[in-house]
């Protein structure tokens, strides 16, 4: 597998930097790292890792998805709005998680069937969703709230004291997205068409049905992600997902998934989530303002780039270069290769 | 005549590809004013030597000399600011510009201005078009590359050498999507170029041009250079008997046929521009060969075949019975496999383990409910290591690490495993060493032995003659004839591939050929 | 090459004076002067952001942070003249702060080799993050009247950072058709291949679509200024997606080699009309984005549909 080792030094890598960070901001405060703090913490910061993990399949088979936070946005308004209109509560949430996978849907058949590259079609996308979940909920408030104290506890209710119950939905969902990428059919598949997408082609591979797939886990991320969060915050708003793409981006991409598609990991998705979550968490801490963070979110995302580039320049690979332009990060390098 | 004297002469020039002797100290002189023929089939080292000259690789051993004086020429940019252009078989235009533009590319007529380098556009068109005008060739130079026929932008291509005055013109196969009077006209240009002086290295197996344009001819054979001879000194065969005539060592295998039916048949079938009126028939068991040179379009029939590109009209049948064979997974479920002629490309994913590339294609038999599981991967690995004699260090090993014969017995092996009835190979053993060549001979016999037909693409002729029952030849997308295995020898399908004497060659109507 | 020039652009413009004529059958209140200049100042900043970004998509790029590289210099520039900074000099200042944010992502891309997307992706929230910082999330207002008379100008009845689109157009026309580096950016972008062959520096040749970018974001950001009167730390959000939408429905085309200024002009001139028109019949603005999206996705459908080549599906 392209760079096996490669990954595991990468993984070693911010795992250690996760660790030195949780340091840093411990010697700074040390309530921040009390075991109750941490676990709590991290429902700030999970539905991106949610979003994270589907991201990661997408990357490797050399897409990339601009509109998974507009996908939470128009999930999380139309759970509110069946809400709203009487449907049960968890009967709206997963229709929402269910019209997640449709957006995903959508978007891998613009991209497999129209030739349009990745990066263009879900940006397009990304406003389309984003405007109709602004247009959806204008007609309410802006804001959706009011939920029933059983919805909410998935978002701020713990089990066994401190660890919360979107901690667990997470760790079990990871491990399904770990095993489906690491043990199944359909994960090497995933691999294979990342890696060499001719050749996938070539040994009888489905290749637009796996690149669909992607898309509409995605967009499945999306809505699970907007149930959390629409939870957490006890509100769903028309711009709850907005911007959100930069830190699911760049949690993969400080994961080590290679940008250019081909490999990458569920451990390094969850590592680079927690490392930027555990960073925007400190920050916050330290009385940054989030839009301060998101200038060191977007550093993360060029410097994790930047080191993956050199590190390609390093280590031995031989890159199949892709024919056309299905990559959208692909195409945008060709001009200066 | 003009002045004869050297300008580009290449000596004992020795190239190696992972450690492979592709050239083997060959020897070339190209003169002002004159054109020489390099010929040799495929795989005699020819395009290595045009690269050298051109920049793209650097010789292992040797010296180029340009005008008398030892040089290197480290880049194509290098080569082109000595006056090296290279003409190939397809044209490479920017398609949005202007053809007056990608003559001028990179030299484009200007002003300086200061910092600013202003554009003279009506000396560009002007140029341009005084260029076409004289050459007799009606374009636009206005009009947009995109919209010019691909002969026309071989025109364009030929152009560029033209305008910059060239010294040194190699002409890589330039004919093949030409028509006979188009060839013509591009015949025309080059002797209008080498009267200001140029040399021509022409690189061709259309002997008809050989004799037509050159006054010399170097043949070159497995790397070695056979001779240098004067045009007047041959006929296309001596020529060809030139080419080839080697001795066959390799053991050829006794074949009866014992089907009625053909496991696999082709009737008449036709892609516009492409390929036309193609049949033949492969019994199992039975090795065909499909023989031919650059530009016969074998490769676009396999992939008609294997559902990559379907061709417009004709019929497969398989087992007796007519197949619609519309994407690899129809083709697939018919038993019908293909090892591509580009290994990297299309045949495996090199950043992978072989575990993978094996595992992946097979994974409906080796993934019990889509579970992946590194013991199943392993144990078809094991399998096919020992079946096909995969030499390699682990089962995870990235088959970018194995070398190229290792390589091509993985693509088998993705194939093998599933026992395929119908298996199109296609230039099997390219970029293979010779020990596993013979090895990868062997995993075909016994293929064919166990009931498989195969039908083998190849440029390589003794390996044709080894390995085939029958051997068809194509030329340019149409077949040329069939000859039996046991009668087979390489100048009758040299003959055929160039279309030597079989009375069917260049002297055509003047219609378009692609 | 002219007659390439007249089918899209020819046809932007015969369906601009459609669009327009229709309009003013539905509603005569569309054409009124105010009406009319309002649209005209909307569509001379989306006209100058779009035209860079047809030169960045042109070499098969990308430049997501435009938006917020234009918002950061109309900050930098009012904070300066909320300080006595005189007017000339905070111009100046505003401008080479758009260059400088052109000139990164230009390093990046080119030099360090970054995916363009990505790049620009991290300027965005680079650029977004500077803008607070500038302003502590304050609002400017309240500009200098000698600042302001430069957006509320006119000659001859056209206002004035019209005028200054014009000049834009006519410069980067001239740049792009006229001059050696200009067509070396089309010839990147064509194919990147031949084009080093022919002995173009790629590399170099890309650092200057991202460094004119930059400087037209510092001119559009003046503008933007100068005659809405103030500026907000969410300023110039929609801008990303809008020079895109403009550039693309103005024949830029996305897979590289393609495009030109007047077709981002006209591609900002029709965007301006359609989202102007959509506010008369009611919609609310934010359908906008939708529709903005919407247009990209049919006018890059319909090109490549057009430049469907072997698309082998799997």
């Amino acid at each position: 597998m392209r760079g096996v080792a490669e990954n595991r030094i990468w993984s070693l890598a911010i795992a250690g930097l996760l660790i030195l960070e949780i340091g840093f901001f411990g010697v700074l405060s040390p309530d921040f790292v009390s075991p109750q703090n941490l676990l709590a913490s991290t429902e700030n910061f999970l539905p991106v890792g949610f979003m994270a993990l589907s991201m990661t399949l997408v990357i490797i088979t050399g897409g990339i998805d601009l509109s998974v936070g507009s996908m939470m946005s128009l999930c999380g308004v139309v759970m509110g709005l069946l809400w709203q209109h009487g449907v049960n509560i968890w009967l709206a949430a997963l229709l929402s998680i269910l019209l997640g996978a449709l957006l995903g849907f959508i978007n891998g058949q613009l991209i497999v069937r129209t030739g349009i590259q990745p990066l263009i079609a879900t940006l397009a996308t990304l406003f389309i969703y984003g405007s109709l979940a602004m247009v959806l909920v204008g007609q309410g408030e802006g804001s959706i709230y009011g939920f029933p104290q059983s919805y909410l506890s998935l978002g701020t209710g713990t089990v066994l004291k401190w660890i919360p119950i979107q901690l667990i939905f997470y760790g079990v969902v990871a491990c399904l997205f770990g095993f489906l990428l690491k043990y199944t059919s359909y994960g090497r598949q995933v691999y294979f068409v990342g890696n060499n997408e001719g050749a996938a082609l070539y040994s009888g591979l489905q290749v637009n049905r796996v690149k669909t797939i992607t898309y509409v886990l995605s967009g499945c991320m999306s809505g699970v992600a907007a149930v959390f969060m629409g939870a957490y915050f006890a509100s769903v708003r028309g711009d709850m997902g907005t911007n959100y793409e930069l830190s699911v981006i760049t949690s993969c991409l400080v994961g080590g998934v290679n940008v250019f598609g081909g490999s990458g990991t569920i451990l390094g998705a969850f590592l680079g989530t927690f490392l930027l979550g555990v960073l925007q968490q400190g920050l916050n801490m330290l009385n940054v303002s989030s839009v301060e963070q998101s200038v060191v979110t977007g550093a993360m995302l060029i410097a994790a780039v930047g080191l993956q580039q050199l590190s390609g320049l390093f280590s031995r690979r031989r890159r199949v270069s892709r024919q056309d332009s299905s990559s959208a990060v692909e195409t945008t390098t060709s001009a200066r290769d | 005549m003009v002045n004869a004297s050297p300008v580009l002469q290449v000596k004992n020039l020795v190239k190696s590809f992972s450690g492979v002797r592709v050239v083997k100290g060959v020897d070339l002189t190209l003169v002002r004013g004159r054109a020489v023929a390099l010929v040799g089939e495929n795989g005699a080292g020819k395009s290595t030597v045009i690269k050298v000259i051109a920049g793209v690789h650097q010789p292992d051993e040797g010296d180029i000399l340009f005008e008398g004086e030892r040089i290197r020429i480290p880049t194509p940019n290098f080569a082109h600011r000595l006056g090296i252009f290279t003409v190939h078989q397809e044209p490479s235009l920017m398609p949005e510009l202007s053809v007056a533009e990608n003559v001028f590319m990179g030299f484009h007529p200007h002003r300086k201005m200061g910092p600013v380098r202003w554009l003279n556009r009506r000396e560009m068109y002007s140029r341009a078009a005084e260029v076409f005008d004289r050459l007799d060739i009606p374009i636009d130079v206005r009009s947009a590359a995109h919209q010019l026929p691909i002969a026309q932008q071989q025109m364009v291509e030929i152009a560029k050498a033209l305008i910059h005055d060239a010294r040194v013109l190699i002409l890589d196969e330039p004919t093949a999507t030409l028509s006979q009077r188009e060839v013509q006209t591009l015949f025309r240009v080059v002797r209008e170029l080498m009267e200001r002086g140029a040399a021509v290295l022409f690189v061709s197996h259309r002997l008809q041009e050989i004799f037509e344009l050159c006054s010399e001819v170097s043949v070159m054979r497995d790397g070695h250079l056979v001779g240098h001879f004067a045009v007047d000194e041959l006929t296309p065969d001596r020529l060809v008997s030139l080419m080839v005539g080697r001795e066959i060592q390799l053991q050829r295998r006794s074949y009866e046929r014992h089907a009625d039916v053909p496991k696999l048949e082709v009737r008449d079938l036709s892609k516009k521009g492409v390929f036309h009126h193609i049949s033949l028939k492969v019994y199992p068991g039975e090795i065909v060969g499909l023989a031919g040179l650059v530009g016969s379009r074998r490769t676009d029939v396999a992939e008609a075949l294997f559902g990559i590109a379907a061709a417009d009209e004709g019929e497969i049948w398989i087992d007796g019975r007519k197949a619609s064979v519309r994407s690899v997974h129809d083709a697939l479920n018919h038993g019908l496999v293909y090892v591509p002629e580009d290994r990297h490309k299309h045949g495996v994913a090199l950043n992978m383990s072989i575990a993978w590339n094996l595992a992946i294609p097979n994974r409906a038999s080796v993934y019990t409910y889509g579970i992946a599981r590194r013991v199943d991967e392993w144990r078809l690995t094991e399998r096919m290591k020992s079946q096909l004699q995969i030499k390699s260090r682990s089962p995870e090993q990235p088959v970018a690490e194995l070398s190229g014969g290792n390589q091509q017995k993985v693509v088998f092996g993705k194939w093998v495993a599933r026992q395929p009835s119908i298996m199109i190979l296609d230039e099997p053993t390219r970029g293979v060493d010779v020990g596993a060549k013979s090895e990868i001979y062997r995993v075909i016999f016994n293929l064919a032995e166990a009931g498989v037909a195969v039908l083998v693409i190849s440029s390589d002729l003794p390996e044709i003659l080894t390995l085939c029952d029958r051997i068809l030849v194509m030329r340019e997308g149409e077949l040329m004839g069939e000859i039996d295995g046991k009668h087979a020898s390489e100048e009758a399908v040299m003959r055929l591939a160039t279309g030597v004497g079989a009375g069917r060659d260049n002297n055509g109507d003047g219609g378009p050929r692609s | 090459m002219s007659g390439l020039l007249k089918r899209r652009e020819f046809s932007l413009i015969v369906f601009i004076l459609i669009f327009l004529l229709v309009m003013l059958f539905v509603t005569p209140r569309f054409l009124q002067p105010g009406n009319l200049i309002n649209i005209l100042l909307n569509i001379s900043t989306v006209g100058i952001l779009a035209m860079g970004q047809c030169l960045v998509i042109i070499t098969k790029g990308i430049d997501l942070s435009v938006g917020a590289n234009m918002g950061l210099v109309t900050l930098v520039v009012g904070t300066l003249l909320l300080n006595g900074v005189p007017t000339w000099l905070s111009i100046a200042i505003g401008v080479a702060t758009g260059l400088v944010c052109g000139g990164l992502n230009a390093v990046l891309i080119s030099l360090l080799r970054l995916p363009p997307i990505i790049v620009t992706l991290g300027t965005l929230s680079l650029f977004s993050g500077l803008m607070y910082m500038v302003t502590n999330g304050q609002w400017i207002q309240n500009l200098p009247s000698s600042f302001l008379a430069i957006g509320n100008s006119k000659v001859l009845g056209i206002p004035g950072p019209v005028i200054v689109l014009v000049i834009v157009f006519i410069v980067l026309s001239v740049f792009m058709e006229q001059t050696v580096l200009g067509r070396y950016i089309y010839a990147v972008g064509n194919n990147p291949n031949a084009a080093r062959l022919a002995g173009l520096s790629t590399n170099r040749t890309v650092i200057v679509p991202y460094v004119l970018m930059g400087l037209l974001a510092g001119i559009a950001g003046v503008l933007y200024l100068s005659y809405n009167g103030f500026s907000t730390p969410t300023t110039g959000a929609d801008l990303n997606l809008e020079s895109i939408a403009a550039a693309v429905i103005g024949g830029t085309n996305v897979f590289g080699g393609r495009g030109t200024a007047l077709g981002a002009v006209l591609g900002a001139v029709l965007l301006g009309v359609i989202t102007e028109a959509l506010v008369f019949f009611h919609l609310p603005a934010v359908w906008n984005d939708a529709v903005e999206g919407l247009i990209i996705l049919i006018a890059v459908i319909a090109d490549s549909g057009l430049r469907r080549s072997q698309r082998v599906a799997g």
